[in-house]
């Protein structure tokens, strides 16, 4: 299946940023993209051990199932205000 | 409830507008504003970035949440997203309600919740370059 992946703040510059449309097997889970984008950007692992996940929109856990066409999200600690 | 991210300059009085009400005697408008200095280190601007549509979002869950803990219902936030110099707003918290105590908790209350899970992210630029600064991971949601 294929997801809508979009990163932020310092993960955006660690990840290239074509990297928009994902593919995961079929009963991937939202970490399971934390553990893909750490075997194909190294760089990027020690960022992303440090993550929150979003699907369309909304915080989730890890263990949630992804669907075709999830928009999902990998968010650095926030620093907003 | 006033709730808007944009790179526009924030209007104090649009804020202000939406919380008055006939049987408020207490509104509170709070100005978040860019400072010349991060933890020891001199900055020039900051350089606000967001993910817009879940920002706008979970701003408007983040205002819901503290109104009903407040017993607050005029409430309006405003934040800027894009390059702020020194001394420009980032953020505006405007809060009507009948009493001061409930205005000044829920601004308060409404802030700290803001920067502990809103999508937005600061990098900071100044004369020793350009850092993303840390900031907090968001609580893992109820499921």
């Amino acid at each position: 299946m294929k997801i809508r992946l979009l990163l932020f703040g310092p993960l955006a510059e660690l990840v290239a940023p074509e990297l928009q449309a994902f593919e995961l097997p079929e009963g991937a889970r939202a970490a399971d993209v934390i553990d893909a984008l750490g075997r194909s950007h190294p760089a990027a692992r020690e960022r992303l051990r440090s993550v929150a996940l979003a699907v369309n929109q909304a915080f989730v856990l890890g263990g949630r199932l992804l669907c075709d066409g999830d928009e999902v999200a990998v968010i650095p600690p926030v620093s907003g205000g | 409830m006033l709730i808007r991210i944009t790179p526009d300059p924030l209007d104090e009085a649009e804020a202000r507008r939406a919380v008055s009400a006939a049987a408020n005697g207490a509104v509170l408008v709070f100005h978040g504003v860019v400072r010349d200095h991060h933890e020891g280190r001199a900055v020039e601007r900051i350089e606000y970035h967001a993910y817009l549509a879940m920002a706008e979002r979970e701003l408007a869950l983040v205002a819901d949440e503290v109104g009903r803990r407040h017993g607050v219902r005029d409430i309006a936030v405003l934040h800027r997203i894009g390059p702020l110099r020194v001394g420009e707003t980032s953020l505006i918290v405007a809060i009507g309600a009948p009493h001061r105590q409930e205005t000044f908790a829920a601004g308060l209350d409404l802030i700290d919740t803001l920067k502990a899970r809103v999508p937005i992210w600061k990098k900071e630029i100044g004369p020793g370059g350009t850092v993303w600064q840390d900031g907090v991971l968001p609580p893992a949601p109820r499921e």
